[in-house]
């Protein structure tokens, strides 16, 4: 191979290489391929073919000095460059792969009528706590004073209707689940300070 | 390039884990440039050994303060980084030659004791 295609042929490699580790920190990168370029020059003076041929392509060279480098291993998990969104994205895999298989994942939607009834009795607990004196409110009202007879009515009642929605809303569309979402995310808050005051 | 698996020693695996106390060995003789470094690992039977992974030794091991390093211009071809041991490089390899040595006599031990086992 003449001189000139030659060094054309260390250069491209070089630049390819310095691409495939642009990952890592500048500092570290530089340190590592300081030599890069005259090293190439020197295997490529040895021999005749291409150092394509001769190494490999560039990327698996990158690769390889990097593991032998030792260099930011850790950078795929904490780099700038990675999008905020595939970072979650991966979390989220990660954390749901931990969820034992037909297990935990199985019981959630298993656990979803539990909400509904808890749902419908903080509900009926709030309300008795705006409308009645809420400074002596208890988990389960006295049923011997009128108040708390009515408060557990609507209980029961309150119940009924939320069981009903909560049949409906799992096979419903998604704006309609969207809203039901919220909802439920307001009672836990309303409800949080009462529970808090028991 | 060979993967582990299962039946027979990777090589490559091996390497990994030695190249260190390769790459220290072949410098404790004479100083040398990377390119050189590689030919003798290969001329001692490490044929298995890859460019990219003595340039990368040998810049960690600088970078890590186990060798002192100058460059010798030259007329002829591209200038050559040279790689030599100064008194960390030479405390790790003793270090790592000890390591080694007990290594080995314990796995020779462990190979040895299974082939008589095969011979009764």
């Amino acid at each position: 191979m003449p001189d000139s295609s030659q060094a054309n042929d260390v250069a491209s490699y070089a630049s390819a290489v310095r691409a495939a580790l642009a990952p890592l920190p500048d500092a570290e990168r530089e340190s590592l391929l300081e030599d890069l370029e005259n090293h190439l020059a020197e295997v490529a003076s040895e021999s005749g073919v291409s150092l394509q041929e001769r190494l490999g392509r560039p990327e698996d060279y990158a690769a390889e000095l990097r593991s032998a480098y030792g260099a930011g291993n850790d950078v795929s998990n904490t780099g700038p460059r990675r999008p905020l969104r595939d970072r979650t994205a991966a979390l989220l895999k990660a954390v749901s792969s931990k969820l034992p298989d037909g297990d935990l994942r199985a019981l959630l939607p298993e656990l979803r009528p539990g909400w509904w009834v808890v749902r419908a009795y903080l509900v009926v607990l709030f309300l008795a706590f705006v409308f009645r004196d809420g400074s002596n409110l208890r988990p389960i009202p006295n049923p011997f004073t009128s108040g708390g007879l009515l408060q557990i009515v609507a209980t029961v009642v309150a119940i009924g209707i939320s069981v009903r929605l909560g049949r409906r809303t799992t096979a419903a569309s998604r704006g309609w689940r969207g809203a039901v979402v919220a909802m439920n995310v307001v009672i836990a808050l309303l409800a949080l300070p009462v529970l808090g005051r028991m | 390039m060979a993967h582990a698996n299962g039946n027979s020693i990777d090589t490559s695996q091996l390497l990994k884990g030695v190249l260190d106390l390769a790459v220290l060995a072949v410098l404790a003789d004479h100083d040398s440039y990377g390119y050189e470094v590689l030919r003798q690992l290969r001329d001692s039977g490490l044929d298995g050994v890859g460019d990219a992974s003595v340039y990368g030794t040998l810049r960690r091991l600088y970078q890590a303060g186990a060798l002192k390093s100058y460059v010798v211009p030259s007329d002829e071809g591209p200038h050559r980084k040279y790689y030599g041991l100064n008194d960390r490089g030479r405390s790790a390899l003793d270090q790592s030659t000890k390591t080694w040595g007990s290594f080995t006599r314990a796995l020779d031990h462990l190979l040895n004791g299974r082939s008589t086992a095969n011979a009764r």
